[in-house]
């Protein structure tokens, strides 16, 4: 018993270690990336940024042109961390909501937090909004996002508690109540169409540092919380009326895991748009591949969704350029068939 | 009981921030003002002026590296002779042909800001609903948003990169020699009045899809001796019915021409009877010339010539 128990925690060790190295190294390898260089097409008549260029900018050395340090320092840094920001709320998010819902299906999304969201972010787009200066969008994206889920929430209780059915019901018919209103939206929007349809597609083109300072320690927060109660999400697969027994106060624990889910998909939503995909599949990935144990789930799923969007955000950065393609349209397209290979190769999966 | 005042709470909450945010957004969606020009003499400044989201503009030095991301923008730098400071373009920048041979950047939606930054430019123009892509690039160079809206804006737009780029008399000469075909036009067409003007259907991308209220198509539609038959659509690009086309009963139809085909829409169930179809009034016209560009005096001409034929003989 003792040594099984010494033998796991190794093995999860190793695995977090592992994935932490990955992400340092898609982290350079992003960071790298782009249309000028080092790893790039380069732009005519314009000298590319070298590899000892990059380094030595990270390294705050060297004398290279404020051109190179705006684009590495401004515009792919920032960048690169707020997708792996995003990234690590989603897969976290997803693979709380999955756990709690008993259900596969589940995605960080499933509680109306993406439809009130992109409600929020076209109104501001269509009215020209900027109540809060130029982060408004962001912020009312962020409201509404909450707004919707806890509606739901409301709507669900019922005495005190929150059957999980009555609970996805009410996030299906509240999700598609704020769908038609971003519907409406986009009918009466005029040449604003069109971003409104980029937002939703999700993307990262426009990361600024304010954006990562302002969603950072809400995401940190929020995924740490929800690590600390990997153990209760372990227990709550036994079913709810068992976990009571077992101890958990389920109501509570619900509450919880549902509040800070929301805030980290908000965080991460209202920054990014709508990025589809990540939150759903990152965590059944990691469960064929680590095992359905919470304790290492979590983690493992947080440093894989921040690898897997790193690497998404990349593609879209340099697949077409010089137009970039919105982040979840690449993420779908690439996580879906390895998805299905997984799901192929492993079908008697446990999933839970 | 309780619980039920709770959840009306709940949802009073949710009209009342809806509602406010309606109220705002249409108080504040009327500030968004098309560009205003101010000299400023004989400081350092060249020029200085509101753009169109409402920032104040200082150019202090005539641009040398502009990207544009409004190929009207980019039309118009060209036919005052500032095309050789054009840097970088947006995708749809493809007049005249040489702004095919510089460096693209993307669409005003998803632009590479690394292209961008990367050509090192002192001036970058984009449409007002390009900013949530581009704001980041605000602290490192100019940015200037455009928001024009009618050939008024279209002509100070004109002047304001005249004074921009130095190029006052190159400014000056092409708004003159818009304003003199313009004037050709609306000398004829200007006086008449309501009944005098044929009733157009424009229809855009889709069938029914036309332009409504404060469109730049309407007003030349307008000044070209038409009225168009949304005119008084509230929405910008109203969805209008066959019912409604066929009760308006348009004397001409213009279909943009990367829209439905003019046979397509002579063949349309019950639109046989609409006059524009019995009297084989139905045109397809280049959008390129149907917009806030220089080129928009040929929108102008086409127009009228189709809406008024005895008047402009060739």
């Amino acid at each position: 018993m003792e040594k099984t128990y010494y033998r796991k925690r190794i093995r999860w060790l190793t695995i977090i270690i592992g994935l932490s190295i990955a992400l340092l190294f898609t982290v350079l390898f992003a960071l790298m990336t782009g249309v000028m260089g080092p790893i790039g097409n380069g732009i005519p008549g314009i000298d590319k940024i070298s590899f000892r260029a990059v380094f030595e900018i990270l390294l705050g050395k060297g004398n290279w042109p404020d051109t190179y340090k705006t684009i590495i320092l401004k515009i792919r840094l920032p960048r690169i961390i707020l997708a792996g920001l995003v990234g690590s709320a989603l897969a976290v998010a997803g693979c709380a909501m999955q756990g709690l819902f008993r259900n596969p299906m589940a995605s960080p999304y499933i509680l109306g937090a993406s439809s009130g969201a992109a409600f929020g972010a076209s109104l501001v787009i269509v009215l020209g909004l900027s109540i809060f200066g130029i982060y408004t969008m962001q912020l009312s994206a962020f409201i509404f996002a909450v707004q919707a889920v806890f509606v739901v929430y409301n709507i669900a209780r019922c005495k005190g508690r929150t059957p999980v059915e009555t609970l996805l019901l009410a996030g299906i018919a509240v999700g598609c109540f704020f769908s038609a209103l971003v519907s409406f939206m986009k009918y009466i929007s005029g040449e604003e169409l069109r971003s409104i349809v980029f937002w939703l597609m999700g993307g990262f083109w426009s990361a600024t540092w304010d954006k990562v300072y302002a969603i950072f320690p809400l995401i940190i927060l929020g995924v740490g919380v929800l690590l600390f109660f990997s153990k209760a999400l372990n227990i709550m697969l036994t079913g709810e009326s068992t976990a009571m027994h077992l101890g958990i106060e389920v109501e509570n624990m619900k509450r919880i895991v549902l509040i800070f889910s929301t805030l980290i998909t908000a965080a991460a939503v209202s920054v990014s748009g709508i990025i589809g995909f990540v939150g759903l599949i990152i965590p059944h990935v990691m469960r064929i591949i680590v095992g359905p144990d919470h304790r290492i789930l979590l983690p493992s799923s947080c440093i894989t969704g921040a690898i897997f969007l790193i690497l998404a955000d990349t593609l879209t950065r340099s697949i077409i350029e010089p137009t970039e393609l919105p982040v979840g349209i690449v993420t779908a397209l690439l996580g879906a068939p390895f998805f299905l290979y997984l799901l192929r190769r492993k079908k008697k999966v446990k999933w839970w | 009981m309780r619980r039920n005042i709770k959840k009306i709470g709940v949802w009073i909450a949710i009209v009342v921030l809806i509602g406010a945010a309606f109220g705002s957004g249409y108080v504040l969606a009327h500030y968004l003002k098309s560009p205003e020009v101010k000299e400023i003499g004989e400081t350092e400044e060249i020029v200085s002026f509101i753009d169109g989201v409402g920032r104040t503009i200082k150019i202090t030095k005539t641009p040398e590296r502009i990207v544009s991301m409004a190929s009207s923008s980019t039309e118009i730098l060209y036919e005052i002779g500032c095309g050789d400071k054009i840097v970088g373009v947006d995708k749809y920048s493809d007049y005249p042909s040489d702004a095919e041979n510089k460096t693209k950047v993307g669409s005003c939606y998803s632009p590479s800001l690394e292209i961008i930054i990367g050509l090192n430019p002192d001036l970058v123009i984009t449409w007002w609903y390009g900013r949530n892509s581009i704001e980041s690039l605000e602290d490192e160079t100019t940015v200037m948003y455009i928001n024009p809206e009618s050939v008024d804006d279209v002509m100070n737009m004109i002047k304001l990169y005249g004074l921009i780029m130095n190029k006052t008399s190159e400014a000056d000469s092409l708004v003159d020699e818009m304003q003199d075909k313009i004037d050709n036009i609306t000398n004829l067409v200007g006086g008449l009045n309501k009944t005098e003007r044929p009733l157009v259907y424009y229809e855009l991308l889709k069938r029914g899809r036309s332009t409504g209220q404060g469109t730049f198509t309407n007003e030349l539609i307008f000044m070209a001796g038409g009225i168009s038959i949304a005119a008084d659509e509230p929405l910008r690009y109203p969805d209008l019915t066959d019912e409604y086309i066929i009760a308006k009963n348009p004397d001409v139809i213009v279909v943009v021409s990367y829209g439905a085909a003019v046979d397509e829409i002579k063949n349309r169930d019950g639109w046989e009877n609409i006059s524009a179809v019995k009297n084989n009034r139905v045109y397809s016209i280049d959008t390129h010339i149907v917009t806030s560009s220089p080129r928009l005096v040929d929108g102008l001409e086409t127009f009228a010539k189709w809406f008024h034929p005895g008047l402009f003989v060739e």
